[in-house]
């Protein structure tokens, strides 16, 4: 069974709006993903020993999750929300896209530093580790 | 109050060993201790371990300089005084001792039918560098002899090492006066304690008055363990007998153990003297064989391997000192004799945290062991303290990685110490095997329910290893991590003891109740915190 997407971007107008309503949905796209980089990363349990793998396995999944919060978002826009817009207004959504993904991308760092920070004494400070002496 | 701990022999240096683990449990907040070890075997196993055990103590609080805390681990500080008898060259024998052998003929004679009276032969002439091997009347009168020609070499500028510091403990005794409590730990149907335990006080009071004829400590208040026979070993066979002339023999421990009771419970200066007697007895059916599941070959009569392991009795006997310590006195106090008993059930004890301490003190008891048997098992098993790291500096670095600098400098000796430690206190692992320490070698000797739930004291590798340090306690609502996240599996105590310690600011440690100012008893003191809200006991 075929998706059939309908043409609803046809005016300048039109591609002004879907770019508003794309980039807030990067944003929240890229806070689903941070928040869930933030269940995975209490799931993960503490472990003991001189060198516990749980930290690593933190980061590897909060950056393994930065990437893919931007690929989602560029692959939906892409394939998915373009099928939406009239063929002559294409080729500018597509700088739409790129943008949004690195809206997505901003969104989530920037989430995820802050998180890191304010939940300094808890899993989320492996993601951005301090440095100390 | 000025406390003061006394241990002697074999047995006495295993009732220290579980005292000191009773005050690093922090049953003993705010006390300073003076702890004296006695035994005529310099080279004994048990001797050794046990200051072994109370220098690593000793290390832990900072050592001279260290100051009692409270609402912690290792609260109490301990004071570590030795004194040992100088048996070796030519002071081998109870005849060369007291110089049977020299001077003129007439007087060698009266001296040799004097000592004939008191001593047969063979008595007069064994070696006495492994202890007194059951003598008992020879061994009350050398320790006496021993303790005030301390004194008198001490005052001469003559003494060695020991004799100073036995001097250093009597004078500490003295200056305290009616504040003084001592306590003194030892067996009565063995060698060393069985001879000292009834002249230990009155050979105190006249080494004491070498220096100062009119001092004394009958203010101080006395207190003794009544510990009678629990533990056999290979009974000597003729040939041994035959060589070593004087040997100890386990077959006799039952008749010097009633022997020995019948002379407290009859004697006039004891009763002057001890305010408080403890007697803790063992079930004959049960007692423990000390030599190697008997497969030791001959008696071993003393030195580097006598190195008996711990038992439950013992530990009833430091019990009984933290009794007599913390006890209220009263204006009609006088000389008592008191015992405890436990439940049993089909031959088998079932001991439960009041049978130690009492009612009073039960929850609180409760709290403190299996508080640091958890720091033990999370130090040795998740932090791998017992794969040979340094469990305590993992932990510690977890502070680091998770935004808590607090104490990124614990210098690395510091931690060593708290983690050999509680190896010592709990167990730890070689070659694939467990090595017990003091709390499972106790465990040991009790045949049925012990303290804690019938898991935490696996003899099963694996099932120690993953014990869940959550669950030490029967009563549900003093558990924790029970279930996994959701409602699933089992909960993960290491987890949640993290969560915790990491995150919970109303556990780090408090300078008005605890009173802690080294590092390494900031981070004690934390753990504890950390354990005793999760336990929910207090």
């Amino acid at each position: 069974m075929h998706l059939l997407l309908v043409v609803s971007v046809r005016t300048p107008r039109d591609l002004q709006a879907l770019n508003a309503r794309t980039y807030v949905l990067c944003a929240i796209i890229g806070l689903a993903f941070v928040l869930l980089a933030a269940l995975i990363a209490q799931l993960i349990k503490y472990e003991g020993g001189s060198r516990p793998r749980d930290p690593k396995q933190r980061r590897v999944a909060f950056w393994g999750l930065f990437v893919t919060s931007g690929a989602t978002a560029f692959c939906y826009n892409t394939f998915v929300v373009a099928n939406t817009v009239a063929i002559n207004l294409k080729a500018k959504f597509m700088s739409t896209t790129v943008i949004s993904a690195l809206v997505t991308l901003v969104v989530y760092l920037l989430l995820g530093f802050i998180l890191s920070k304010v939940f300094s004494t808890g899993k989320l400070a492996t993601w951005f580790p301090a440095k100390h002496r | 109050m000025k406390y003061f701990v006394i241990g002697i022999g074999g047995t006495g240096m295993r009732c220290i060993e579980a005292f000191t683990h009773l005050c690093a449990m922090g049953m003993c907040d705010n006390m300073e201790i003076d702890i004296l070890s006695i035994d005529t075997d310099t080279n004994n196993g048990n001797k050794g371990r046990s200051e072994q055990l109370i220098e690593r103590y000793r290390r832990i609080k900072g050592g001279d300089g260290g100051k009692p805390t409270a609402n912690s681990f290792f609260t109490a500080k301990i004071n570590l005084f030795k004194f040992a008898p100088e048996y070796s060259g030519n002071r081998l024998t109870f005849e060369t001792i007291s110089d049977l052998t020299s001077g003129a003929e007439d007087i060698k004679r009266s001296n040799k039918a004097l000592a004939d009276l008191f001593f047969d032969d063979d008595v007069q002439k064994f070696n006495l560098n492994h202890g007194y091997r059951a003598q008992t009347h020879m061994g009350s009168h050398l320790m006496y002899h021993a303790i005030v020609e301390a004194a008198r070499l001490v005052r001469e500028g003559k003494g060695r090492p020991e004799d100073r510091s036995l001097v250093e403990f009597i004078n500490r005794i003295f200056q305290a006066g009616a504040d003084a409590r001592v306590f003194i730990l030892g067996s009565i149907f063995g060698g060393t304690g069985a001879s000292s335990i009834p002249i230990l006080p009155r050979a105190l009071t006249h080494a004491l008055r070498v220096s100062d004829p009119n001092a004394n400590i009958q203010q101080a208040q006395f207190g003794c363990s009544l510990l009678t026979e629990y533990f056999s070993f290979t009974v000597p066979d003729a040939v041994q007998t035959k060589a070593q002339k004087v040997i100890a023999n386990s077959n006799n421990f039952s008749f010097n153990s009633q022997a020995a009771l019948m002379f407290y419970e009859a004697d006039e200066t004891v009763k002057r003297t001890y305010q408080r007697m403890y007697h803790v007895g063992w079930p004959s059916s049960q007692r423990k064989d000390f030599s190697a599941d008997g497969k030791d070959a001959k008696t071993i009569t003393g030195g580097a391997e006598q190195r008996n392991p711990c038992h439950v009795t013992e530990f009833l006997c430091a019990a009984a000192a933290l009794d007599f310590f913390t006890r209220r006195e009263t204006a009609d106090d006088k000389h008592e004799i008191v015992f405890r008993s436990a439940n049993e059930q089909n031959g088998s004890f079932l001991f439960d945290f009041q049978d130690f301490i009492g009612t009073q003190r039960a929850n609180d008891f409760m709290n403190r062991l299996g508080a640091l048997y958890a720091l033990g098992l999370i130090v040795i098993n998740h932090e791998k303290g017992g794969a040979g790291q340094n469990g305590v500096l993992n932990l510690v670095k977890k502070f680091q990685e998770f935004g808590t600098p607090d104490y990124v400098n614990l210098p690395q000796d510091d931690a060593r110490d708290i983690d050999d430690y509680l190896k010592a206190f709990a167990f730890t692992y070689e070659g694939g095997e467990i090595v017990p320490g003091w709390l499972l070698q106790v465990r040991e000797t009790v045949r049925g329910s012990f303290l804690f739930s019938a898991d935490a004291f696996s003899t099963n590798y694996k099932q120690l290893q993953g014990v869940h340090f959550g669950k030490l306690f029967d009563d549900e609502s003093h558990q924790f991590a029970k279930k996994g996240k959701l409602g699933f599996g089992a909960g993960d105590p290491y987890n949640e003891f993290c969560n915790v310690i990491l995150k919970d600011q109303t556990v780090k440690p408090s300078p008005e109740i605890q009173k802690v100012e080294r590092l390494n008893e900031h981070f004690l003191a934390h753990t504890y915190r950390t354990l005793t809200k999760l336990y929910n006991l207090l």
